[in-house]
């Protein structure tokens, strides 16, 4: 692959003793949408904390092996992990808005990096810029001092982005972000997520192998802790070249 | 693990095969209504194209059906979608019968005026090849299927041939012109009904190999 924005080499992950992890080779391709599929329990969410280093917060979790962002190895001792956070930032299953009024919630991360933090109306240009890149302005420009968590569960994820995107990221981690919403919503929140890729990367976590087939350019799957197979999502759905893959796909296990 | 799926599948490959068998058994009907001289047997040949007519829809409808409900995907969604195109073919191999047996139906008004050789010999030819094709699908081998393909240009060569000796006939004696003719359609009926058989021998190696040789087999003979 060109020029991947994530290159992930022999990355083997261990909660205490368990292997959690083995051998990941991964090339992430930059802005393009890549999926990653497999079984509960395959390792699917754990591989996509090593990109984030979220894994760092569980206690007993250890990683070998390199992750290049950008020509950079995110597991060196110089990385800045707020920093990298940033630029990799990560979508929940469940919305987690904070408690706060939803331009609180878009301007805490710009507080926080502080950037602009004392400039409200450059705070509220960000703001509604953000909002309208999820597609939320039109309907929240006059509640934006409303409380964001009686927002509907759509809305609420939405934002979640936006929270991400004001801080420039170039890369979205999105761990199986529909699985709380009902169809028109999960509708809604794949053709966002077309929309979103012109400007960044983005890797989800799905049990969906529809959703997955749909949105996605590239998919891997894993079984076991195992990237057993990765490929043009293309590929993987109509001539799967891994017997174990063309069985997950086809509803034979799993 | 066996799924409900699977189930539904195989019912629906039966029916496919039991299409074949009634596409095959009007080819030779319409060439031995010809070979015995019977108008009777071309009457068997028009009954039979109601029933793949229904089976075509049938076929048609489920696999729609299978389509929408359990949105395949690898060897699964290669299977229904070369099902819907063997299924084409096999109503066009029984179009091909019919045409044959039409035909047959005008040439037994008047006396044989020649023996046929070429004809039925191509016939069973073709059937064989319609049949490789729809064993190899039964039996998941891909290179029967190459088999079959290979076969075509063996029946291109016989078409070819029987045109060349008709010709020679019509030049000697324009009467034999009209029934000529009829002789050189019958012979394209079964040119097609191999390229028919071809396109499942195709088919059969998308679903087992997931390769596209459609064109592949006319670069190699161009080289």
């Amino acid at each position: 692959m060109e020029n991947p924005i994530i290159s992930a080499e022999k990355i083997n992950l261990y909660y205490g003793m368990f292997h959690a992890l083995k051998n990941v080779d991964l090339s992430i391709a930059r802005k393009k949408i890549t999926a990653i599929i497999g079984p509960s329990g395959c390792g699917k969410s754990t591989l996509l904390r090593v990109f984030n280093r979220m894994n760092d917060l569980i206690e007993g979790a250890r990683v070998t092996g390199r992750v290049m962002l950008d020509g950079r190895d995110i597991y060196g001792s110089e990385m800045d992990l707020l920093g990298l956070r940033k630029k990799v930032g990560m979508v929940f299953q469940r919305p987690n808005p904070f408690p706060l009024s939803i331009f609180e919630n878009i301007a805490f991360g710009l507080r926080i990096h502080h950037m602009y933090k004392k400039n409200k109306s450059v705070l509220y240009g960000i703001a509604k810029e953000s909002l309208q890149s999820v597609f939320l302005w039109d309907e929240l420009q006059n509640k934006l001092n409303s409380l964001a968590t009686n927002l509907s569960l759509e809305q609420q994820q939405r934002l979640c982005i936006a929270r991400l995107l004001v801080v420039k990221p170039e890369v979205l981690l999105m761990d199986e972000p529909c699985s709380a919403l009902d169809p028109m919503s999960t509708s809604r929140i794949e053709e966002l997520m077309q929309e979103l890729k012109k400007n960044y990367t983005i890797i989800i976590v799905t049990h969906n192998m529809q959703q997955a087939a749909r949105v996605s350019e590239e998919t891997g799957y894993m079984l076991l802790g195992e990237l057993i197979e990765f490929g043009a999502t293309q590929e993987i759905f109509t001539k799967p070249r891994d017997r174990r893959t063309e069985d997950y796909i086809t509803g034979r296990v799993g | 693990m066996e799924r409900h799926f699977d189930e539904e599948l195989k019912n629906l490959k039966e029916k496919l095969l039991h299409m074949a068998d009634t596409a095959q058994e009007m080819i030779g009907l319409s060439v031995k209504a010809l070979t015995e001289r019977d108008k009777k047997v071309t009457e068997q040949v028009f009954t039979l194209e109601n029933k793949v007519n229904h089976a075509e829809i049938e076929i048609e409808e489920e696999v729609l059906r299978l389509l929408a409900i359990r949105q395949p995907a690898a060897s699964d969604l290669r299977l229904l979608t070369a099902i819907l195109k063997i299924n084409n073919d096999l109503e066009r191999v029984a179009d091909q019968a019919v045409n044959i047996a039409e035909i047959a139906v005008d040439l037994l008004k008047e006396p044989q005026f020649k023996p046929l050789i070429d004809i039925p010999n191509m016939a069973k030819l073709v059937q064989n090849m319609v049949k490789g094709s729809i064993d190899a699908f039964v039996n998941h081998n891909p290179a029967m299927a190459t088999g079959v393909c290979e076969h075509d240009d063996e029946i291109d060569l016989i078409n070819d041939q029987i045109f060349r000796v008709l010709l020679t006939y019509m030049m000697e004696n324009p009467k034999s012109i009209t029934p000529a003719v009829d002789l050189i359609l019958i012979s394209r009926n079964l040119e097609r009904i191999a390229d028919h058989a071809t396109n499942i021998s195709e088919e059969v190696i998308f679903i087992e190999e997931g390769k596209n040789i459609k064109h592949h087999i006319q670069e190699e003979q161009q080289h």
